[in-house]
């Protein structure tokens, strides 16, 4: 819980910190990726997810965001498994290519479940990174002058009201 | 302690610096992974050296056999070399060792291998190699599949199996293939089917379907290719004692592999000493796996055991043959379609057929009996394929030739001999045995 928690809060100051909002979304894109990819799955392990977890350390995505997003589309991909397999399921014929091709085939392609939830995966995860992308340039242009504003309000005592939870609520964002 | 607000404590700060835009690469990331490359290395003999020879002696130990202690076997990782010392090889749990080799070198190209998916060998030298392939006391072959005892190693037929695997896995050739039946033209050779991957329940996820790769016409598993080899040896024992038991061999061979690539060419040559066969030599070239040239030579081969069930299988047995052959076999083919030329020349041969041997081999008999043993020349030419070569030329005219001679010569000795015994009889007569010898000669001529 506590991880969970320090987690938020990293995306949250992540959200509030000089990170580039292209940062926070290339971080969601790769926990997506992860978070439905197999990864080490007991029939070996994925030289796809190793690459993109080689690219997560290399590249300067934002950390936070990338684990938080990562353990969301875990916890979804396991919700989802049924539909992951229907989908795999429906692309048979893609997955006998792929046991052809020794990268795919090693990386579990050819493996009607974790096809499903590849496909599934790369579907999402655009769709994250860019709400992750619209969401901090809204957050930042939006929210976070209008919470600076009222803090330095608040500091000053203009402005009355919850003080102990709006700052427990700034230093959880970093602000 | 009562928190301050940084706007109201601090002194006017001068103009902030613009924020410098976050670079691409994580640069700690790059050291971390250099450092962790690093360790890697360090580490390598300590873990992965140990492992890849654990590798090899698993894979042995699955064979039935284990490495010798006082082998050594090192690996190292910068270019790929593969270093062996008085290696020593031996049926698990037996004392007799099956193979051993005094040096083992091979170069693995990484860079070649990664790229083309192949396994691509530098550079493969072994010195010293010596092996024992003779059955045990329960008349089984060393690390060969289980078979039934007491009963001879078929050479022929192995040898068919290896070329019949070849003709399933090789790259097709243009119109050449394989007729049906003998006689009948080949069948127009069709665009391979492509053999779909097999599905397979996945045991991670048991309504999932797992499709593993199937082996595909051309290209069924990576091929193994060795640039440069070198090969000496000391021996090598067949599974059944014979007089092609080997005694001594030296292999030396470039772009060697089973499956060659359009643009390569193999050359291979070997020089074998024998038991009981004198020396052996095979040349061989291969140009892309479509066409080659093999010429095999072996001077003293003994026809009773060339002839016998292990070695030609029942072509040769029923005719009951004895003596020696110096053969040469001059091979070329494109494709699947094959020419030979056998030159022969056999020397010292008698024949006794088998009771049920039937007519042809009776006459044939006769007929090299004939000679006395003395060295009679039979060329034959075979043509058909490679999987089932036909005689084309029977040789018979160059028999004849040489049955011809060989009876001229028995015809002169036997009549020198019947002038020397009127000679030493009647010493007068020696002026007209003299005119006599040189008409037997002008009839040699």
């Amino acid at each position: 819980m506590l991880t969970l928690l320090k987690l938020i809060r990293g995306l949250l100051k992540g959200l509030a910190s000089a990170a580039a909002p292209w940062q926070l979304a290339l971080g969601a894109w790769f926990g997506v990726m992860l978070g439905f990819l197999p990864i080490f799955p007991s029939a070996g392990p994925s030289p796809l997810a190793f690459v993109l977890l080689f690219l997560v350390l290399v590249i300067n995505c934002q950390m936070a965001s990338m684990l938080l997003f990562m353990g969301v589309a875990k916890l979804m991909a396991l919700a989802l498994k049924g539909v992951g397999l229907s989908i795999g399921t429906g692309m048979s014929g893609f997955a006998q290519t792929c046991a052809d091709i020794p990268l795919l085939h090693a990386s579990h392609w050819s493996h009607t479940g974790w096809l499903g939830m590849t496909i599934m995966g790369l579907i999402a995860a655009p769709i994250a990174a860019l709400g992750m992308y619209l969401f901090t340039r809204w957050f930042r242009t939006k929210v976070q002058p209008k919470l600076m504003e009222k803090r330095k309000l608040m500091l000053a005592g203009k402005v009355a009201g919850n003080g102990i939870m709006f700052k427990v609520g700034c230093w959880f964002m970093g602000l | 302690m009562t928190e301050t607000s940084p706007d109201a404590a601090a002194p006017a700060a001068p103009a902030a610096a613009p924020a410098k835009a976050p670079g691409l690469i994580r640069k700690s990331a790059v050291i971390a992974l250099l450092v962790v490359g690093l360790i890697g290395v360090l580490l390598f003999p300590l873990v992965v050296e140990p492992w890849i020879v654990g590798k090899v002696k698993s894979t042995l130990a699955a064979q039935g056999m284990e490495l010798v202690d006082g082998s050594e076997l090192s690996v190292s990782m910068f270019g790929g070399a593969v270093t062996g010392k008085d290696l020593k090889v031996r049926e698990t749990g037996q004392t007799a060792e099956v193979f051993t080799a005094t040096t083992l070198n091979a170069d693995v190209a990484l860079l070649d291998s990664l790229s083309s998916g192949d396994v691509v060998i530098d550079r493969l030298v072994i010195e010293g190699l010596s092996g024992s392939l003779r059955r045990g006391p329960d008349g089984q072959v060393p690390g060969a599949p289980p078979e039934e005892p007491g009963k001879p190693t078929d050479w022929l037929g192995m040898g068919k199996q290896l070329l019949e695997w070849y003709k399933k896995y090789a790259p097709q050739d243009d119109g050449t293939s394989e007729p049906t039946e003998p006689g009948k033209e080949p069948a127009p050779t069709k665009p391979d089917e492509k053999v779909p991957a097999k599905p397979k329940p996945a045991f991670d996820w048991p309504d999932a379907t797992r499709y593993e790769p199937q082996p595909q016409p051309g290209k069924p598993w990576p091929r193994v290719l060795i640039r440069h080899l070198s090969i000496t040896g000391t021996s090598m024992g067949l599974p059944d004692e014979s007089p092609f038991d080997i005694t001594g061999f030296s292999f030396t061979g470039t772009n060697v592999a089973m499956r060659l690539k359009g643009d390569e060419v193999m050359d291979l040559k070997g020089d074998l000493t024998t038991k009981g066969s004198g020396p052996m030599a095979l040349v061989m070239n291969r140009q892309g796996g479509k066409a080659g040239t093999m010429q095999l030579s072996a001077k003293q081969v003994p026809i009773e055991a060339l002839s016998s069930k292990q070695i030609s299988g029942d072509a040769l047995a029923p005719y009951g043959a004895k003596g020696l052959a110096d053969l040469l076999i001059d091979t070329q083919w494109t494709g699947w379609k094959q020419t030979s030329a056998v030159t022969s020349t056999l020397s010292k041969m008698s024949m006794q057929p088998d009771k049920d041997a039937g007519d042809l081999a009776r006459q044939f008999a006769s007929a090299v009996n004939a000679f006395d043993g003395k060295p009679v020349t039979w060329a034959p030419k075979l043509g058909g394929t490679l999987l089932t070569p036909v005689f084309t030329d029977t040789g018979m005219d160059s028999l004849t030739a040489s049955a011809i001679d060989a009876g001229k010569d028995k015809v002169i000795d036997e009549g020198k001999k019947q002038l020397d015994k009127q000679l030493e009889k009647n010493p007068e007569l020696k002026g007209a045995t003299d005119k006599a010898k040189d008409l037997f000669k002008g009839l040699g001529k």
